[in-house]
């Protein structure tokens, strides 16, 4: 057996390898809304402008986050166009993400959007499971400027209000001051965000710093995260 | 092994980078005794980050388990079924006390039982063997250290969701509380809190891993006791452990083994 003396001086335990064993994952699926009303520009500036600035700011922070590079994983669809639902980014590790450009034309098919992030959602789920990776509760966030457009998108907004119930993810509804607040309400128990001004680059910050947070009961109903700084509840 | 076999147990908790960033306290916390007659009784807390003093809640569980245990002259001869219920008994009267004692930080604050949410892996054990009683995350194992397939292990309870677990103040915590009794050889216990874990367990929790658990080990029951507590917390705590968690850290250890004096 070795003997450690006071005096070899070594301030570290020798030959120990520290890694993470576990694999763990914080799934993130970002909605954002790519109709024609964000690129209007009340003020000079143009939501899409402000929310692609912002999307960059989200790129530095995950990366610059010792744990968010390394668990969060990050899918982005934008809806617009002719009630069309694009997959911009699809399941990418932080440490690999690259924001996308996002445009602004068409329609805000709401409905559409989340139904469709709800059922990848559970598809990745189904992927770590089969790995056996640990992940977190989902998060789903969706960003808009105004309401849905799409013709079913009641049946999803309840359908996401029960995945919710049932715990099956978190669901984060921002919007801008002209977004339609009572609609988005329907979306989910939690009352929608709405944002100071243009406010996405410390939203984003907000997201990263999220995604490190400790850990929570198991109780959906105290489900809690850091103190928001970019917005107050509509 | 005799019933005079000679413990080495120490213990530590480390405030993680992200606490340190945010200017939270450790909510983690530790405590053990080494008693006369042989037995061992630790105690490892996790305060929930979400919960405001759950670094309070965290401290006063582990010592509350310790201390009712530290002394007692019964315990060797207390059944299973009697401990347990001597655990649930403490835990519960100090969450009470936590929340009737508690000095409020500002005028008019109201603090409630799940300001206090806390984890916790206790041991109870001699040299024969023991169990563990484990609500939340956290792990336990106890192993011979050269042949780690073996290892018994108490692992950590999060539900479907990997940041989310039980804490002793939910009113139906008891329903979460698991035993996990050995009698098998081994000659190390630890207790570890869920920033330790993703290093010193293998993938899902199912084993210790080697190459943590046993240079750490190797180190600690050789090392003079100031020497191996400051190289553990040097360890826990230096740079390349941030990329795997910002949590608080705490590991408690215990062996078996003679020291080997020169």
């Amino acid at each position: 057996m070795i003997l450690y003396s006071a005096n070899m001086g070594d301030k570290f335990i020798p030959d120990v390898v520290l890694r993470d064993n576990t694999s763990q994952r914080l799934p993130c699926m970002i909605v954002l809304d790519g109709s024609s009303s964000m690129s209007r520009k009340p003020d000079g500036v143009s939501a899409v402008s402000e929310l692609n600035a912002g999307l960059k700011v989200l790129e530095q922070e995950l990366k610059a986050d010792d744990v968010a590079s390394q668990r969060v994983q990050l899918k982005i669809l934008r809806i617009g166009g002719s009630d069309e639902v694009q997959v911009v980014t699809d399941w990418t590790d932080a440490m690999d993400f690259e924001a996308p450009e996002i445009s602004a034309k068409g329609t805000t098919p709401l409905g559409a959007g989340i139904r469709t992030a709800l059922e990848a959602i559970e598809q990745q789920k189904e992927n770590y499971n089969s790995h056996d990776i640990p992940y977190n509760r989902p998060w789903l966030f969706i960003i808009t400027d105004g309401g849905p457009t799409d013709r079913k998108w009641e049946d999803t907004a309840l359908a996401c209000r029960m995945a919710e119930a049932e715990g099956k993810v978190v669901v984060f509804l921002i919007g801008t001051g002209s977004a339609n607040f009572e609609k988005l309400s329907r979306f989910s128990r939690r009352a929608p965000l709405r944002m100071e001004g243009l406010n996405f680059n410390e939203l984003f910050v907000w997201l990263s710093c999220s995604a490190s947070s400790g850990s929570q009961t198991a109780l959906e109903s105290e489900f809690t995260l850091p103190e928001i700084s970019w917005g107050e509840t509509a | 092994m005799s019933s005079d076999t000679q413990w080495r147990a120490g213990g530590i908790s480390v405030v993680g980078f992200s606490h340190i960033e945010d200017d939270v306290p450790c909510q983690d916390a530790n405590a053990y005794k080494v008693r006369d007659d042989g037995w061992l009784v630790a105690a490892v807390s996790d305060g929930a980050g979400s919960a405001k003093y759950s670094h309070i809640g965290a401290d006063a569980y582990v010592s509350a388990v310790v201390n009712r245990f530290a002394e007692d002259p019964g315990l060797p001869d207390q059944s299973e079924d009697g401990i347990v219920s001597d655990l649930k008994e403490v835990i519960d009267a100090t969450t009470r006390n936590l929340v009737d004692n508690h000095t409020p930080e500002d005028e008019g604050e109201e603090v409630s039982h799940s300001d206090f949410a806390a984890t916790i892996i206790v041991v109870i054990c001699n040299e024969n063997g023991g169990a563990f009683y484990h609500v939340g995350d956290g792990a336990g194992a106890v192993l011979e250290l050269g042949n780690l397939d073996h290892a018994i292990v108490s692992k950590p309870q999060n539900g479907e969701y990997a940041n989310e677990t039980y804490f002793l103040t939910m009113e139906n915590w008891q329903d979460y509380f698991r035993i996990t009794p050995f009698d098998e050889p081994f000659d190390t216990v630890l207790l570890m809190s869920d920033g330790v874990t993703p290093m010193a367990m293998t993938k899902g929790c199912e084993a210790p891993f080697g190459s943590f658990v046993q240079p750490v080990i190797n180190f600690l029951k050789s090392a003079e006791p100031e020497r191996g507590q400051q190289a553990l917390e040097n360890t826990l705590t230096r740079e390349q452990v941030r990329t795997v968690t910002g949590d608080d850290k705490t590991l408690f250890w215990a062996t078996t083994q003679p020291v080997i004096e020169e």
